[in-house]
């Protein structure tokens, strides 16, 4: 027989499942630390936060992760020991658990990027503080003392006996077993009592005894023949009642989760990608049975080629739909941290901010899940360090002392929508104004042109803070920054609104995937462009005189803004076909985070499902594509990158002036 | 040639993952389904219809026990248990194998890249074995069950007897419900010292101990160095450590040591056999027992030739029957006996190599 090994691969393999557990477990054990400050099920969630930390601890010394194993095992005790001793759960020690927690990530953090990891003493000592704190904490890894002296009871047994059915003297059944169990310890109650006189009708009895010995032979003791049909024993457990509710609650359960099968991320992309030539595959039918249909309108068997091809492109849709969803993860997995988040930021900035989440279960693709989480916290810590007011401030102009912040994400057609919402100080938009003067980032006769909403929007601009006091945490300037250039960088939008004094509402717009997009298609010159619909406004048609000139610039007055227009022709050097030339022209008005431009186009084509084939690096120096596309003719479509053109563009004025 | 199709169940992806990985790296072996707790083991049975499974004791929703009590009463498939090396792993593992559980295996305890080789060898040995075991064998031996009778009456300090007999004995596979059922009826009075290899992790020993003591008339404790060997005591050889004895004047003293593995194993029943024998010689019984490979299957013939008597538990008793039955093809065995029958066998041989011995002591 040959050594066992594993190959490197194996290994690494291994890690990665380990890591995706492990960080899963870290967010869980967050979770369930505020479920615990919250006190609602203190039972349920000591339970859960120490089988966590069990399988991490079991996991991490699999893998030889020292510090891993070593912090989760101490942690471990000191759960053990809230659990066992009734400990007050207090702030001081969800902040301990919480910091742990924290530690745990760093060292799941080294561990992953190879780092030498080393033991955090102070939070080791922190936890030996709480465990030495009363009583002697018990380690769960120790063995169990010998004897049984020591007189009191150091853990509980909760006993459910339940009767032999042909058993029909219960009631002496059950003394004799209060009688042998009363030799390993006290009992501290029994259910139904023996002196109800109910024990005769009863089928099973509940008794909870005290012992030393955690390993005491309750159950050889009491599964006595014919009386005896089953035993159920719980150590360290809760109430019986609190048993039942598990059980219950485990039933309901059973049903409702749907089973889940953790595959490979590059699988599934390989798989969409297949999709996605099925997709172009299906437009290249397509267009060959419409030649066919118009050379031979009455064939029969041209119209059967169209019924089995209308059959097909209906199951491909749908084959579509459903890899695409294989993709998509509740968004509830970016939003978990934030009750964490505006817990502890909340109490650093001494106010008070409940946080309400919605919509948690919207789906979205898990490449936007990926990096959709950093610009919300920076919104969200906004929120708190900026929006919401002291209490004392907010009671003073009649607010209820406690703000709140609300997250919520809906699916708006083939776009997610995420609203951050708070009910605090709101945007002033004459210090914004001031602001991006004394910053020189306007001028004051631009500044004084500028609408409400338009000065709203200047938070978004680089360097751009409006905390007087300059905070660690969101007042840098910086935060907007990243959450403008990550929406751009996933073609979504971001767009603010506020009411001084009553709060604002920060919306994300995002497709739901970034592989496949619906998008308009529209020739420049004899060239075939697209842009994703996701970051088109409206589409409009302008006459010449539409156009005005300012500051030698092309603008058009759109709404109540004036946005710059961008010739597309020039960008892209297209050869000028002399079409467009006439009177009218088309504008597709793009979003861009919080701006809009005007992309002037020579003529429209129509929407399409596009499947977005990433293009080699040295297409990359046409740096205003983000892809191609291939169309059901055979065409190629260029997928326009309007972040780029747009920053292409500015550059350009700005080298003319 | 059918593969043998194992499910594994297991609440942590990492563990899923890392058990799946090992078995699939024997070529008999199949892992044809994975669950992450104790309904899903239950729903994907009857689909799946694995040979054996491996079962996590401690998991969410359906925990291990309650998992276990279906699939080996429902569905008769042999369990290997996967545990923890804690206090509650180990007390849910000894009544995961009173349950029906044919074995088990601890979660690996170090870095697994470092012994990959040990822990892989251990877990496919007893995946095979198990899925050859007939789970109502198991169960046949009612051992959960111990005597009606219970000695919860305070146990004499052992009288300091002069120790005249030893009885040793060797086990592995199935053997915790085995040794479970002897003790218990063996009388106060039991004239011989005890001492016994169970193969079994650190730690698991001591509970494993202390569980006995509370339901045997007989003393039962994990063996300690110096420990001396009375007469009506049991000694289990602590686990990582091999059992020995020495006499020491006029009494006997258990000795332990870390020497390396025997047969792959530490304690090792060879170790024990071979100590006894050279100790007590013709004073001693030799008892081999249920389990897979044959550790103490030859010295259990050293037991023999020095004199001792040695006896094997039947086949159709044994949980795995390995261990006997090399022993007996070695010719090392003198007596064949059923589990239900060796305690009464023990105590009547006892008597009787007690009054030779007596009678040959008045000849001298």
């Amino acid at each position: 027989m040959g050594e066992y090994t594993f190959t490197e691969h194996e290994l690494s393999e291994l890690k990665e499942v380990f890591f995706t557990e492990a960080y899963e477990i870290v967010q869980l054990l967050n979770q369930e630390a505020l479920n615990l400050e919250a006190g609602h099920d203190r039972e349920g969630s000591l339970k859960n936060i120490q089988r966590h930390l069990h399988t991490l601890k079991g996991n991490s010394r699999a893998l030889g992760f020292t510090c891993l194993n070593t912090l989760s095992h101490k942690a471990e005790d000191l759960m053990k020991k809230i659990h066992d001793t009734s400990m007050e759960v207090d702030q001081g020690l969800i902040d301990l658990i919480l910091g742990m927690n924290d530690t745990l990530q760093l060292y799941l953090d080294g561990y992953k990027s190879n780092m030498d990891v080393k033991l955090d003493e102070r939070i080791m000592e922190r936890i030996e503080g709480y465990l030495c704190a009363s009583g002697n904490g018990s380690d769960p890894d120790k063995q169990t003392a010998t004897g049984t002296d020591g007189g009191s009871a150091s853990c509980v047994y909760d006993i459910n006996v339940i009767f032999d059915r042909k058993c029909d003297m219960k009631s002496s059944g059950a003394s004799l077993i209060v009688e042998r169990l009363s030799t390993l310890g006290e009992i501290l109650s029994v259910e139904p009592s023996m002196e109800s006189g109910m024990l005769d009708q009863a089928d099973r009895i509940a008794i909870r005894l005290g012992a030393a010995d955690s390993a005491a032979p309750v159950k050889e003791m009491i599964d006595i023949p014919g009386i005896v049909e089953g035993v159920e024993i719980k150590i360290h457990g809760g109430n019986e009642a609190g048993a039942g509710k598990q059980e219950q609650k485990n039933a309901a359960v059973k049903s409702e989760v749907a089973q889940t099968l953790r595959v490979e991320a590059q699988r599934v992309d390989k798989m969409l990608n297949l999709v996605g030539e099925l997709v172009i595959g299906r437009s290249m039918v397509g267009q060959v049975l419409t030649e066919l249909e118009e050379r031979n309108k009455k064939d029969g068997l041209v119209k059967r080629l169209g019924d089995a091809n209308a059959f097909m492109e209906k199951t491909l849709s749908q084959l579509q739909k459903n890899v695409m969803k294989i993709r998509m993860l509740p968004i509830a997995q970016a939003f978990r941290k934030f009750p964490r988040v505006v817990r502890d930021l909340s109490i650093e900035k001494g106010k008070q901010i409940e946080l309400v989440m919605e919509g948690e279960k919207t789906e979205i693709d898990k490449s936007i899940l990926d990096v959709i989480g950093e610009p919300l916290i920076h919104l969200v810590r906004n929120a708190v360090d900026h929006g919401i007011e002291l209490p004392e401030e907010r009671e003073r102009i009649g607010k209820s002392p406690k703000g709140k912040i609300t997250l919520r994400a809906a699916h708006e057609g083939n776009q997610i929508v995420i609203d951050i919402i708070d009910d605090g100080a709101g945007l002033d938009p004459a210090r914004l104004r001031k602001k991006a003067v004394q910053k020189g980032i306007k001028t004051q006769d631009e500044a004084d042109r500028l609408s409400d909403e338009e000065a709203e929007e200047l938070i978004f601009q680089s360097g751009f803070s409006t905390a007087d006091v300059v905070s660690d945490i969101s007042g840098r300037g910086f935060g907007m920054d990243i959450v403008r250039t990550t929406m751009e960088s996933l073609k979504g939008r971001i767009q603010v609104r506020s009411k001084t004094g009553e709060g604002s509402v920060f919306t994300l717009r995002l497709p739901l995937t970034l592989a496949i997009i619906r998008a308009m298609l529209f020739w420049i010159g004899d060239r075939l462009f697209a842009l994703p619909m996701s970051t088109i406004e409206k589409i409009t048609r302008i006459k010449d005189n539409d156009i005005q000139i300012v500051g030698g610039r092309e603008v058009l007055r759109f709404r109540d803004k004036v946005i710059s227009l961008v010739s597309l022709k020039e960008s892209l050097i297209v050869s000028d076909t002399g079409e467009g030339q006439g009177r009218r022209k088309f504008v597709i008005v793009v979003g861009l985070a919080e701006k809009l431009y005007g992309f002037l186009v020579d003529r429209l084509v129509g929407q399409q499902e596009l499947v977005i084939k990433v293009l080699d690096n040295h297409w990359g120096t046409v740096n205003c594509t983000s892809g191609a596309s291939i169309l059901g003719s055979g065409k190629v479509v260029l997928i326009l990158d309007a972040p780029a053109l747009i920053a292409r563009e500015i550059r350009r004025e700005a080298g003319k002036a | 040639m059918n593969k043998i199709k194992v499910m594994v169940v297991d609440d942590s992806a990492l563990m899923r993952k890392l058990l799946s990985e090992i078995l699939a790296k024997d070529q008999e072996l199949e892992v044809v389904n994975t669950a992450m707790d104790g309904l899903f083991a239950l729903k994907k049975i009857s689909q799946a219809r694995p040979d054996v499974i491996t079962l996590d004791l401690d998991m969410p929703r359906m925990d291990g026990l309650t998992a276990l009590r279906y699939i080996v009463n429902d569905y008769h498939i042999p369990v290997v248990l996967v545990s923890s090396l804690t206090t509650k792993g180990g007390a849910l593992t000894l009544e995961g194998l009173a349950l029906g559980a044919v074995d088990f295996v601890t979660k690996p305890k170090d870095a697994i890249s470092l012994h990959i080789h040990e822990v892989a060898h251990e877990l496919i040995q007893k995946v095979k074995t198990a899925s050859r075991v007939e789970v109502a064998k198991i169960q046949r031996t009612e051992i959960a069950k111990p005597p009606a009778k219970i000695a919860v009456a305070p146990k004499k300090e052992p009288q300091g007897g002069l120790l005249k007999k030893v009885v040793a004995v060797g086990i592995s596979t199935g053997g915790p419900n085995a040794i479970s059922y002897i003790l218990p009826r063996l009388p106060a009075d039991f004239p011989a010292g005890i001492l016994i290899v169970q193969h079994m992790p650190e730690g698991f020993t001591q509970m494993f101990a202390n569980r006995l003591n509370q339901v045997c008339k007989i003393r039962v404790k994990e063996a300690q160095e110096g420990d001396q060997i009375f007469p009506g005591c049991a000694y289990i050889a602590p686990g990582n450590r091999h059992l020995k004895m020495a006499r020491v004047g006029r009494g006997s003293v258990v000795v332990l040591s870390g020497s390396p593995p025997v047969n792959g194993h530490r304690p090792s029943a060879d170790v024990l056999f071979d100590s006894v024998s050279q100790e007590f010689g013709s004073d001693s019984i030799g008892v081999i027992m249920t389990g897979m490979g044959d550790d103490g299957a030859r010295g259990l013939g050293r037991i023999k030739t020095s004199g001792g008597y040695t006896m094997a538990q039947d086949e159709g008793t044994c949980v795995v029957f390995g261990m006997p039955k090399v022993a007996i093809e070695l010719g090392n065995v003198q007596e064949v006996v059923s589990l239900d029958a060796i305690p009464d066998r023990l105590t009547a041989l006892l008597k009787e190599v007690t009054t030779h011995a007596g009678t040959a002591e008045q000849t001298v």
